[in-house]
């Protein structure tokens, strides 16, 4: 038992850790809103933007030697097991947080529960039939979806919490700053205003449709090459963007690319390597079909 | 969120049926038709709406842009902005309501947002998107913050004691110029009315703002032909370059003919309560020659009546510099 409510403390202090860490993000964001509506000077934006993280590696070992311990299935090392994922899952930021999630929840409620191994490793695209959940069927990069969804499931948490393809990203989640820009029938979208339900029947493609490693879309390659990225949070949006900006009406000037491309904020300000990566691809495309 | 019932209408009657149930079709409406959704959602993450009813209308067939036998446009409502800005006749007839679309918005929110949802878009009122404070159009009579509080952007024409909130849309101010026809079929049946009588002054019930009642569904809007030798054009200024609303915009639809202006058709967006068409400029233009003094008395003409608040008196003067200009670089081309 003192094993388990030392874990379940170092759980508690895991969970207090990410949430002061996602409340501050959260804050951080709001301030850097209004600053750009009122067009606040460079300095703000970059006293925003560069916060003082909380050490969220530690957190990670911590979560993972409390979620292996408990289950009785300690490995030699629980900690290069993790990461191993040979027996578990690989650890990413995103299943660590819903696992931490988990942890939270019973932490707070008493010993941690022994399935919470097999809980965690819920499917969440073959939830049960809960109340006021409808049948949706997806599309998703020439793929067929069906899940049970609330009305309310945007297009975007559909994608990343039932999919599970978190390549779209939430920003604002208010259409305003385009990190969750996907196509829907070629055309760019805010996923975040979609109610997923409306969407059955189209053909939705991510990030994840659009290029894989070892075979990037040319836009892709020019990111890389023209470092048009720094965070990378919006970079995703910025892509789905500028591949959809290739086959719309758009100018030759950099002027026409950077109106065209108003609709995904780069918070880092890597505008202008964006502009250079979409303008070159634009460029090779147009010496091609000259040639 | 509140939570809520989502139906797909496959024909005009169903959204009809669905949509007459409710007790308003204005603020508080508990049954909400859908399209493209860049606003409602907007407001339903917000808390403003709360409709416990989507009828999800995209798949209606108001999604076409067709020529008509006497020259002028029709649109359905379910036509994307893009589409719509787009759109060869448009560009070529109706330059004013491809420049407006394209000046609004990102190309994400045009490829989602439809006609008839801009014509009903709200307005960007940060008291009216804040469920936390007084809002007399999101509930009413609980008092406007506005008057008293952060009112920079927001109306100084036809604005009440109640209300001081802005129209946001581009599309309107174009469509109010071009003088557009706004076709709505009911319980009743169909009825259409010119756009300058489809949106409503706050007065003192700033939650009503259309003559839509419950059941009510905008089927298409009509574009009279183009006024021959005329052209049309819309400026618009804001606090950014791109994805912005307007501060002041203008929309200008004018014919010039030996010298002189025939015919000119004035609205104003960003400084009017609803879409701002002004007859007082446009008589002030009609017959006299396209100089900078006369451009200057019907800028002068269209602000007359403007009630300035606490911290948008700029406007005034910005929207008549607006305006002005827009009618110079109009008939500069001409």
């Amino acid at each position: 038992m003192a094993k388990k409510s030392s874990i379940a403390s170092l759980a508690r202090m895991a969970v207090t850790l990410s949430f002061s860490r996602r409340c501050g993000s959260f804050l951080r964001g709001l301030r850097w809103r209004r600053c750009r509506k009122t067009n606040s000077s460079n300095n703000h934006l970059k006293r925003d933007f560069f916060p003082t993280k909380p050490p969220i590696k530690i957190v990670i070992t911590i979560c993972e030697e409390a979620l292996v311990s408990d289950q009785g299935k300690t490995p030699e090392d629980p900690k290069a097991e993790a990461h191993s994922g040979s027996e578990f899952r690989r650890t990413t930021r995103r299943t660590f947080l819903s696992r931490l999630g988990m942890v939270g929840l019973l932490a707070s409620a008493g010993p941690i529960a022994s399935t919470l191994g097999e809980q965690s490793d819920i499917d969440p695209a073959q939830s049960p039939d809960l109340e006021n959940t409808v049948p949706v069927t997806l599309r998703v990069n020439g793929k067929k979806y069906d899940v049970r969804i609330d009305p309310r499931t945007t297009l975007l948490d559909c994608l990343r919490e039932h999919l599970h393809l978190t390549g779209s990203k939430k920003g604002c989640d208010h259409g305003q700053c385009g990190a969750c820009t996907v196509h829907v029938n070629g055309r760019r979208m805010n996923s975040c205003l979609c109610l997923a339900a409306m969407y059955q029947g189209d053909e939705i493609t991510t990030i994840e449709g659009v290029g894989q490693p070892g075979k990037l879309h040319p836009i892709q390659e020019a990111f890389v090459a023209h470092d048009a990225y720094q965070c990378g949070y919006c970079t995703c949006g910025q892509i789905m963007s500028a591949v959809a900006l290739l086959t719309e009406p758009c100018g030759p000037e950099d002027a026409d690319v950077k109106e065209l491309m108003s609709g995904n904020i780069c918070r880092c300000g890597a505008y202008q390597n964006i502009v250079a990566a979409i303008q070159s691809v634009r460029q090779s495309a147009r010496l091609g079909k000259a040639g | 969120m509140k939570t809520f019932e989502l139906s797909r209408a496959d024909d005009p009657g169903q959204a009809i049926a669905a949509g007459a149930k409710a007790t308003t079709a204005q603020q508080g409406a508990e049954i909400r038709f859908i399209a493209g959704g860049t606003n409602l959602v907007d407001f339903m993450k917000l808390n403003v709406e709360t409709p416990q009813t989507l009828v999800d209308i995209t798949h209606l067939p108001f999604d076409k842009i067709e020529a008509l036998p006497d020259g002028g446009l029709s649109i359905g409502a379910v036509v994307r902005n893009s589409d719509l800005a787009y759109h060869p006749v448009v560009r070529k007839n109706y330059a004013v309501l491809s420049e407006a679309l394209l000046s609004g918005a990102s190309v994400q929110l045009r490829n989602m947002a439809t006609t008839a949802g801009n014509l009903l878009q709200r307005t960007r009122c940060m008291y009216f998107r804040d469920t936390a404070m007084p809002c007399n159009k999101r509930q009413p009579g609980s008092g406007c913050a506005a008057i008293t509080g952060i009112n920079r952007g927001l109306a100084i024409l036809g604005t009440s004691e109640h209300c001081i909130a802005s129209n946001p849309s581009d599309m309107n101010v174009a469509m109010a110029a071009l003088e557009a026809t706004i076709h709505i079929r009911g319980t009743k049946g169909e009825r259409s009315m010119p756009i300058a009588d489809f949106h409503l002054l706050p007065g003192s019930t700033p939650e009503r703002e259309t003559v839509l009642e419950p059941g009510d569904l905008i089927t298409h809007v009509t574009l009279p032909p183009p006024a021959p030798g005329s052209r049309s054009l819309y400026l618009k200024l804001r606090d950014r370059t791109s994805f912005e609303f307007a501060l002041a915009s203008a929309a200008v639809v004018v014919t010039v003919a030996g010298g002189k202006i025939t015919r000119a058709r004035v609205a104003l967006g960003g400084v009017g309560t609803k879409p701002w068409r002004s007859p007082e400029a446009e008589a002030e233009l009609t017959g006299q020659s396209a100089t900078p003094a006369v451009f200057q008395k019907a800028a002068a003409a269209a602000l007359r009546d403007a009630k300035p608040q606490s911290q948008n008196g700029f406007k005034v003067e910005l929207a008549k510099r607006c305006l002005a200009h827009a009618l110079k670089l109009v008939t500069q081309t001409a």
